[in-house]
């Protein structure tokens, strides 16, 4: 067989690799179908979830930011067709202009300080409307735009490098119609971790998080021990505190930055007789399970609100929200904690 | 009839009894207003300094001399309701949450617009007031409450009331298709919500295929197209009738091969390859 037939064949053979894939593919889908979570395989522009083919996809903006394509300020989007939108992005910085003179577009900004390189997240009404990556001292700057004049709730987050979420800052603002508004000097409370949920009376528990860089960050432990820890230069924290002063109980540690007024989240953990070390890393909340606490989790707790639970949802409400086997307005208020858009 | 002008006395009263750190209360903008007019109560949260993230409350009110007209939820601090504000036999009750919590003086929780009717004596008054805490736990909160005395009495001067026009269409929102095995037998469903800086959401429509196709809808909201092959359009409708559409395009990017025809496509065109190879092999051996 001379070279020239050989490579018509091998033309002509490659669809059916192809052929091979879609088939290999269709098996897989036929697979999926049968487990819980077959939304992955749907690729949809406009579910805030990048997916093949796409730069990004509403709010998921792969971690990038105006920085990321040589802009030093604005707000990067994503367009419709799930292509990077840089027309917010600038080199020149913002106006400040809290209630100042008014400009044609209706927007808000927040400048502050995270931890270094992590993810900031801003919520609008309980709704993602921005993302950033905080720089190598944990500053952030974020901006909404498109807004109407009216009251809002702003929640600004941050995720740190073990992947743990920051207490929310919380910033009610009633925006006016027209104009551009900064809220500067957010700070944003440490994050917080325990390496037990309980400890042996009189061993060590590790308590540890992320601030920002080398800075002073107190840690409560109940009412009564407090403790001043200095952060490194990637913000990170850790503290090994003896528990043989404390009774067999119940324990909550926090933290905040001395410098600023913002808590962690509290942590609980218990004294008693035996070492158990953090296993269950579950997010409250999360009812879908898909590490995130969102309107589809405030929609399953809907759907179920004062009506008798299935056994198998009956084992979500263990796990995620407050055991008691029906779901009511405790419920909701835990939802309400660890909600992050 | 003789026309009467009547006046409408609206006087906060803080009931006696135990202190509360947080409350609601019920307050009014005016203390005069005339027979058959409007008149506006708000319901604000004061969560002293502690941050609340749930509030439940009833509302009642005197049938015989007011009617509720209209409930306006534009720029609540309640993002996310579980129980809209909704009337029964002269009582509003309500529910919802605010994400990340509530720590403030007075955060609007929602706006009723009644028309008083005639002489009379009453208070808007709270029942079954329920607050919890913004800590993980649900840690109820002791909720205080300032309700609304009102008298009705002839007086000379008429209240006219401010209609609020609104034109603002409600906020950008993205619906996300989503499921789970613990929500419509583990069907698809659709989740929206979104907010009215004006006077507030009336109502969503979901129209399947095309915005010709609508039907009025409540989240989370069980999908028809189950095959995922089309258009999804949710509108967002305030209560003066300005609408915000969202759309999901579930067939862009969609899975390729979820298309039979291209699968016999090229199962006949990889035919017709086997066969012209077969051809081939077959001539070169000669």
């Amino acid at each position: 067989m001379n070279k020239k037939k050989i490579i018509l064949i091998a033309f002509f053979l490659s669809p059916l690799f192809f052929l091979g894939k879609i088939s290999l593919d269709l098996i897989a889908v036929s697979a999926a179908n049968t487990t819980i979570n077959i939304t992955s395989k749907i690729a949809i522009c406009g579910n805030n979830a990048k997916e093949v083919d796409e730069d990004c996809d509403g709010l998921d903006l792969t971690n990038k930011n105006c920085q990321s394509f040589g802009y030093r300020y604005g707000t990067l989007s994503c367009s419709p067709s799930c292509d990077f939108n840089l027309s917010s992005c600038s080199q020149d910085e913002p106006p400040i202009n809290y209630g100042g003179n008014p400009v044609s577009e209706t927007k808000v900004f927040f400048r502050g300080i995270a931890y270094p390189q992590s993810n900031v997240v801003l919520m609008k009404d309980g709704q993602i409307a921005s993302k950033a990556v905080s720089g190598s001292k944990g500053e952030f700057s974020m901006e909404v735009s498109g807004l109407s004049g009216g009251n809002y709730i702003f929640n600004i987050y941050a995720i740190d490098d073990k992947g743990i979420t920051s207490s929310s800052f919380v910033f009610p603002l009633k925006v006016i119609q027209g104009e551009t508004m900064t809220i500067d000097d957010v700070l944003l409370a440490p994050t917080i971790a325990i390496d037990k949920n309980e400890v042996k009376k009189g061993d060590d528990i590790i308590v540890s998080g992320q601030s920002s860089p080398q800075n002073d960050v107190l840690i409560f432990i109940d009412l009564v021990n407090q403790v001043t820890v200095t952060s490194d230069s990637r913000g990170s924290y850790s503290y090994s505190f003896n528990t043989a002063s404390l009774a067999e109980n119940d324990y909550y540690i926090r933290a905040k930055s001395v410098k600023g007024e913002s808590y962690s989240k509290s942590v609980k953990f218990i004294v008693g007789d035996s070492n158990v070390p953090v296993s269950d890393k579950s997010l409250k909340g999360d009812l879908n399970n898909d590490g995130k606490v969102n309107l589809v989790d405030f929609s399953i707790a809907a759907y179920w609100y004062d009506k008798d639970i299935t056994p198998s949802f009956s084992k979500v409400e263990g796990q995620r929200l407050n055991d008691d086997g029906r779901i009511n307005l405790v419920d909701f208020s835990i939802i309400a904690f660890y909600w992050n858009g | 009839m003789t026309k009467k002008t009547l006046s409408l006395f609206l006087i906060a009263l803080f009931f006696a009894g135990p202190s509360y750190a947080a409350s609601l209360d019920l307050q009014s903008a005016v203390d005069k207003v005339g027979a058959n007019s409007y008149f506006q109560v708000d319901v604000f949260l004061n969560s002293e300094d502690v941050s609340i993230n749930t509030v439940q409350a009833d509302i009642s009110f005197p049938k015989d001399m007011m009617q509720l007209k209209e409930v306006r939820n534009g720029n609540s601090i309640v993002s996310f309701w579980v129980d809209q504000p909704k009337e029964k036999d002269g009582v509003i009750s309500l529910s919802g949450i605010i994400p990340g919590g509530y720590n403030d003086k007075k955060g609007l929780v929602s706006s009723f617009i009644f028309e008083s009717k005639d002489y009379g004596s009453g208070v808007i008054k709270f029942d079954n007031l329920e607050g919890y805490m913004n800590d993980g736990s649900g840690t109820p909160v002791k909720l205080g409450s300032s309700n609304l005395r009102l008298e009705i009495a002839a007086v000379p001067e008429e209240y006219v009331p401010v209609v609020m026009e609104d034109y603002t269409k409600p906020e950008e929102f993205v619906p996300e298709v989503n499921r789970s095995d613990d929500l419509f037998d583990g069907k698809y469903f659709l989740v929206f919500s979104t907010q009215d800086k004006g006077l507030g959401m009336d109502h969503y429509e979901v129209c399947e295929g095309n915005t010709d196709n609508c039907i009025e809808a409540e989240s989370p909201y069980l999908i028809s197209n189950q095959g995922l092959d089309g258009k999804i359009f949710v509108k967002a409708i305030d209560t003066k009738g300005n609408e915000r559409i969202a759309s999901l395009d579930l067939k862009k990017d969609g899975n390729w091969y979820s298309n039979w025809i291209v699968i016999v496509a090229i199962i006949l065109s990889s035919l017709l390859i086997i066969y012209l190879i077969k051809k081939i092999w077959t001539r070169s051996k000669k």
